[in-house]
């Protein structure tokens, strides 16, 4: 469903070039959530958008349902829903009108849309805010209506970028909850998240992605293997200290790093 | 999905409405648009006229005084008629306006023999001449015989003197057939101005009866060369020409534009950089629509807002106009019209597409909204220029000014309220702004949305002035423009110096031209140079001073040798192109101010050298501006852009720096220079070296300026043109003959590879 090739994309940073995507390479089959992890600036982010097509890669490609985002970036952008961290809502339009301007974006009639709108409503449970404009919403409606404008399509392919940062707890329950139900219903899905207890709790792949690099990556069982930790977080925590010991070696060697990390 | 798929396909007319719908729902539920949209239009119109009122009143009546005096004189047909004129114009006025007129001298007194004394009958007006029905002329007590006419009626608080100064009496014979001067002086007040239109209407009237009673009598006077024309209404000398210094029916369009601007400035914004800010526009990228489509909804949502923004102000303002009564000050004896405002607004449709267009060209390069706003502020600023530009009354809808933006539609919204519309130049400007929109509008497409906007952080300024730690192959784009917005006021500082040196170095054309030549070479060739060393930019890469990728020196030399007379004839077909837009006599006009000016230098510098002619006008600026033009500008352009834009921009440039010089011919030089541009960066683009172009430049210069040279001389050759003339067409087609083979031998020369890689 999602195959990840080689992508790599570099920016330049004050005229020196930085790998922030390194050649990564991944595959996630329907029903499957792969848990795409990492630090801050390990360019998870920037993967994202060059599967979603927002981002130009300099080598490699993602292909999303046959449609590849260097080719046909429409097409891919059909087939998937996105939610991120930093997606906003219109605050003038209430969430229904906002759920419809989507639907009809992504090509749907109106009836279909308003049965689409009752549904996602209804499961993320957010009914009684329908008609209430976005800029009175609280963060978890925000981020509720969000993920509904995603899937307004129906899409066979979710990307989620943090869909839960800024939630309290009950807040993310909720997403993650439905996020299963997603995997459930044949869904594939790339998950981006800092909340590693939930994500080792409904991902059944995952990546390690460190400075561009995918680090490790496979079920959470060959994960163990490899690294003879139990859980995600040990795990995550002692991945990082050897990748930093090894590229700080490899940076010792090279002269002028110019103030860029990795 | 297929019927999805179908759907996509499906009318996307139907779509972008949908999408326009959605972005204008938006857009006008929120607060800040409607306060740009309804608030101020009630509220600034009624504030600006009471504003107006007050101004207006004040400054009229309060610090202007009374007018200059304009003379106006009567032709006496006979001593007897002294009396008879007097009492002609008393009649007159009195006749068509019920007047109840008193004369300060008596019949005696003007017949009287000081022939050095004025004999006055002064005759004023009341204070508010239109709305008594019994209108008055004052008398002026005896102490103001002694005054000027102008204190008298200032000191009597009064609209309108008139005094009458007959000729000598005592000299019957000579005294027939000369005229009376009349010289009125008004208040500078509207009642003033009424009060004198009309004296001198009256005056005219009177003197079509005289002709006419003259003609009947069959005859001409002898001492009267005029004649005909008996009253001659003669302007004071003095007095300040009749058409004032700005045009109140300009204001109109001015302050309609700017409302209209600041109706589309706050959609414009929010809906591009806030969009981004709110985060709303990825999610929008991330959708299966076309930037285009997406664009287009935000621009028609914007040129909405903006018409009703235009449609709303400029009812407040015929409202205001109509409530005030400042039609006629302010437009006229036309007054409005309904035709007049519908017009209006047609303009204002039109304009405010193309503002709509550029605003969000502008802040589709945001990032935030404040950033929006730091864009947007300075584009408004600069577009006030032209709008100020346009309040010149003598200022044509004509020529370039048909096709400069924001002044063609300020220009032909003041003709349509002074009813005055030239049908040609009017179609000009409404296409021009028409494309000026599509250009911009198709510009915001490419650059909204983009990922450099969705995802860059914002550079700072120590990014600009840092020097890298190792050597740079290349400069960047903010050092480039850096250098760019270095030379710009450079050059405009040191052509102000030169022009006021060239007025106390007259008689040292030598020394002028040695500081000449090194400007040139301070400017263009050191200003880049320090910019280079503290990048470290290396020079070869930075300016593409390595040798050319293979063997262009022949070429370039053709050209140089040929290329003069191909253009020479362009710029004589180009004043045909320009007789066309500005008439022939204007084009003519420049044409003649050009050779005139050419001459003027051309004898100069035949006093110089030969060889310091060769350098200060050939060699060193032709190495000079390749090395800033084709080197450090194109060069990095080349890095960021494709070849065509890199060429076309930095040509472009090189055009317009050498309009900075001289203003007089400066549109003359425009387009040959660019041309000349064009094809030097083709020629530099191809070597990848600036040395073949700065050979064909120099050659190029050096033709033109040794033909000037050894003009004198040449000329005694039976064959060579004479000054002025056309180039013959004998010269002329051999030589496009060999610039295209030279043109075609730098296509047909392959780059060497291994200087395509060091230079790339």
């Amino acid at each position: 469903m999602i195959k990840v090739h080689e992508l790599t994309k570099i920016f330049k940073v004050r005229e020196k070039d930085f790998v922030a995507v390194d050649h990564v390479s991944f595959e996630v089959g329907p029903g499957t959530v792969f848990g795409l992890l990492g630090p801050n600036g390990a360019g998870k982010t920037t993967t994202m958008r060059m599967i979603l097509g927002l981002l130009p890669s300099d080598d490699g490609y993602a292909e999303i349902a046959g449609f590849r985002s260097d080719l046909d970036s429409n097409g891919v952008k059909r087939q998937v829903g996105f939610v991120s961290a930093s997606a906003g809502v219109y605050q003038w339009l209430t969430a229904r009108e906002m759920l419809e301007f989507y639907g009809d974006i992504y090509g749907l009639d109106p009836n279909e849309t308003s049965a689409q709108i009752d549904t996602l409503s209804k499961l993320l449970d957010f009914e009684r805010i329908l008609s209430s404009r976005c800029s009175t919403l609280s963060t978890g409606e925000k981020q509720r209506v969000n993920l509904a404008r995603a899937l307004m399509h129906d899409p066979p392919v979710m990307i989620l970028d943090e869909p839960t940062l800024g939630l309290d707890v009950v807040g993310s329950q909720v997403i993650f909850d439905y996020i299963d139900l997603l995997k459930d219903r044949g869904k594939a899905i790339v998950l981006c998240t800092h909340r590693l207890e939930q994500a080792q709790r409904i991902c059944g792949q995952f990546g390690l992605l460190h400075c561009g690099r995918m680090v490790n990556h496979g079920t959470l069982d060959q994960l163990q293997a490899d690294t003879g930790e139990k859980d995600l977080v040990s795990m995550f925590v002692d991945l990082i200290r050897q990748s930093n010991s090894a590229s700080e070696a490899e940076v010792g060697s090279k002269d002028d790093t110019n103030g860029v990390a990795c | 999905m297929s019927n999805r798929d179908a759907r996509f396909q499906a009318s996307w007319f139907s779509r972008l409405k949908r999408l326009t719908q959605k972005e204008l729902r938006e857009t006008l539920r929120d607060r800040r648009t409607i306060v740009t949209l309804i608030l101020m239009p009630l509220l600034v119109y009624p504030i600006l006229s009471l504003l107006f009122r007050t101004v207006l009143v004040s400054t009229l009546e309060g610090s202007l005084g009374a007018s200059k005096p304009a003379v106006l004189n009567v032709t006496l047909e006979s001593n007897a008629n002294q009396q008879k004129t007097m009492s002609f114009v008393s009649a007159m006025v009195q006749q068509i306006d019920a007047l109840e007129v008193k004369k300060t001298a008596d019949g005696a007194e003007l017949e009287s023999n000081d022939s050095s004394a004025v004999e006055s009958a002064k005759l004023y007006k009341g204070p508010q001449f239109d709305k008594f029905s019994a209108h008055k002329w004052f008398l002026p007590s005896v102490e103001d015989e002694s005054l000027p006419l102008a204190e008298v009626v200032l000191k009597n608080d009064v609209d309108l003197g008139v005094s009458f100064d007959f000729p000598d009496s005592g000299e019957d014979e000579k005294s027939l057939g000369r005229s009376v001067g009349i010289t009125i002086v008004r208040r500078n007040t509207a009642n003033g101005r009424a009060a004198a239109d009309y004296f001198q209407d009256k005056l005219r009237e009177l003197n079509r009866a005289q002709v006419a009673d003259r003609l009947r009598r069959g005859g001409l006077l002898a001492d009267d060369p005029l004649g005909l024309e008996p009253i001659v209404v003669a302007a004071d000398p003095n007095a300040p020409p009749s058409t004032s210094t700005f045009s109140l029916a300009s204001l109109i369009p001015l302050v309609l534009v700017l409302m209209t601007v600041t109706g589309a400035v706050y959609p414009a914004i929010d809906l591009t950089a806030g969009e981004r800010e709110r985060g709303t526009l990825e999610t929008l990228m991330a959708a299966p629509v076309p930037k285009v489509g997406i664009l287009m909804a935000k621009f028609f949502a914007v040129w909405t807002v903006a018409i009703f923004t235009a449609l709303l102000n400029l009812l407040g303002m015929a409202l205001t106009v109509w409530t005030f009564q400042f039609e006629k000050i302010l437009l006229g004896p036309n007054g409005f019209s309904l035709l007049v405002i519908l017009k209006i607004f047609g303009l204002l449709v039109l304009f405010s597409a193309f503002f709509s267009a550029l605003m969000l060209a502008v802040t589709s390069f945001a990032r935030s909204f404040k950033e929006a706003q730091a864009y947007l502020i300075p584009v408004i600023l600069l577009s006030m220029g032209p709008g100020l530009l346009a309040m010149n009354p003598a200022l044509k809808l004509e020529g370039v000014l048909c096709l400069t933006p924001m002044v063609n539609v300020l220009l032909l919204g003041r003709d349509v309220i002074n009813h005055d519309v030239q049908w040609f130049p009017a179609l000009l400007a409404v296409l021009s702004t028409a494309f000026y929109a599509v250009v911009a509008i198709r510009f915001a497409a490419d650059r909204f949305g983009g990922d450099d906007v969705l995802y860059a952080g914002q550079g700072t300024l120590s990014d600009l002035f840092s020097r890298p730690k190792k050597a740079q192959s290349h400069f960047t784009f903010g050092a480039a423009m850096l250098g760019l917005a270095l030379l710009l006021p450079i050059n405009l500082i040191a052509i102000g110096a030169l022009g006021r040196m060239a007025k106390s170095l007259e008689s040292q054309y030598t020394t002028f031209a040695i500081i000449m030549m090194l400007f040139t070479f301070l400017s263009f060739f050191c200003v880049p140079c320090l910019i280079a060393v503290a990048r470290r930019v290396t020079l070869r890469t930075g300016f593409a001073s390595g040798l050319p990728s293979g063997w262009f020196w022949l070429p370039a030399v053709l050209l140089g040798l040929f290329m003069w007379p191909v253009l020479a004839a362009f710029v004589d077909q180009w004043y045909g192109i320009m007789a066309m837009f500005e008439g022939a006599e204007a084009a003519a006009m420049r044409h003649d101010a050009l050779i005139e000016l050419t001459k003027g230098q051309v004898e100069k510098f035949r006093t110089l050298p030969v060889v310091l002619v060769a350098f200060a006008f050939a060699i060193i600026p032709a190495i000079c501006e390749e090395w800033f033009f084709r080197g450090m500008i194109m060069q990095t352009l080349l890095r960021k852009w494709s070849a065509v834009s890199a060429i076309l921009v930095s040509a472009a440039l090189f055009g317009f720096f050498h309009i900075l010089s001289n203003s007089a011919i400066s549109l003359d030089r425009l387009i040959p220079t660019t041309l000349m541009g064009i094809l030097l960066g083709f020629v530099c683009y191809r070597s990848k070296s600036i040395w073949p172009g700065a050979i064909l430049h120099m050659l190029h210069n050096g033709c033109l300026v040794f033909l000037g040279y050894f003009q004198p001389q040449l000329s005694q050759l039976a064959w060579f043109p004479e000054e002025g003339a056309d180039i013959p067409l004998l010269w002329v087609v051999p030589a496009i003959v060999i610039s295209l083979i030279a043109v075609v031998m730098i296509i047909a020369t392959k780059p060497r590879e291994k200087a395509d890689a060091s230079v790339g």
